[in-house]
């Protein structure tokens, strides 16, 4: 049988996109609420998924999943010892949350495992390896303030292929703005 | 059958958003990030631009854009807090409003 899911969360965009990844990895939706919600119903949900503020009330929950995954907003030093305490499996961190990460810590917390991440740096580093020369050509004339027109000319490229070559480093760097992805790479000392 | 931009959001609550238009039965169309918007609202023609509340400077965006385009509805959705922006078309005021499944899909269906 598929294990079943029950997603808490108060955001509703946010819970409909859990449950949409939850069922696009297998996994039933068992239910979902908002501040417990309805409240989960014994014995039909295998994990339930809820947001760090609710812990209190989850604690009160008769046997209401086999397994525990807590939305959390940030690592500090408190949180895994509560969450150690509170016998929870494991936690994601909501602002980086991305379908695949949700989905092996489904995975792993079904089969007993448990899902603590290592506290997060906000970007992933960067290497130079990482990047091709032409990457860094073009994130050279971003970080001097050059717009997409102006680096096309510079380096003979089409102002499509800039962009392009853009989009492939901001997706590579998992930055979400250009400027972003320029303050890294000279943070990392890589232009 | 009314067309909706969605603009940057993260690949979760996007996947909720699409989970939301498609019971809505709404034409979805996506644009890569914030620049992109109104070369791809100019190109489009959609009729509602969704974008994203947790970004900065999000609530001037759509004000900006509600005065580009008069005849669009802007809607800013927070995928953290309950909340969300409503700029309606043709300059009638905006109003902030709890975010919940059943007000977005009344709001996008609403045209």
């Amino acid at each position: 049988m598929q294990p079943r899911v029950w997603i808490d969360t108060s955001n509703a965009i946010f819970r409909r996109g859990l449950c949409g990844c939850a069922l696009d990895a297998g996994f039933a939706v068992a239910g979902e609420s908002e501040a417990l919600t309805p409240a989960p119903e014994p014995g039909r949900v295998d994990v339930l998924v809820f947001d760090l503020e609710q812990l209190p009330g989850v604690l009160l929950l008769e046997a209401a999943a086999d397994h525990f995954v807590a939305l959390v907003d940030a690592v500090d030093d408190a949180l895994l010892p509560t969450l150690l305490e509170a016998a929870v499996d494991g936690f994601l961190l909501r602002p980086q949350l991305r379908p695949p990460e949700l989905v092996r810590c489904l995975q792993t917390v079904v089969s007993g495992g448990r899902w603590y991440p290592a506290a997060p740096r906000p970007v992933r580093p960067i290497t130079r390896q990482r990047l091709t020369p032409r990457e860094v050509a073009v994130l050279r004339l971003l970080a001097d303030g050059d717009r997409t027109t102006e680096i096309a000319h510079a380096l003979s490229y089409s102002e499509r292929m800039v962009k392009n070559i853009v989009h492939d480093v901001m997706t590579k760097m998992e930055c979400r703005t250009r400027a972003q992805a320029v303050a890294v790479v000279v943070r990392e000392h890589v232009i | 059958m009314p067309r909706v931009l969605i603009v940057d959001f993260g690949a979760i609550a996007r996947r909720g958003l699409l989970g939301f238009l498609d019971d809505a039965g709404v034409d979805v169309i996506t644009a890569s990030s914030r620049e992109h918007v109104v070369t791809r609202l100019r190109e489009t023609n959609a009729d509602v631009v969704l974008l994203n509340l947790d970004a900065d400077g999000a609530g001037e965006q759509a004000k900006q854009i509600a005065d580009t385009f008069p005849e669009l509805k802007v809607i800013a959705c927070s995928s953290e807090r309950p909340t969300m922006l409503v700029v309606p078309p043709h300059g009638a005021g905006s109003y902030t409003s709890p975010l919940t499944s059943a007000r977005l899909q009344e709001e996008v269906g609403a045209l």
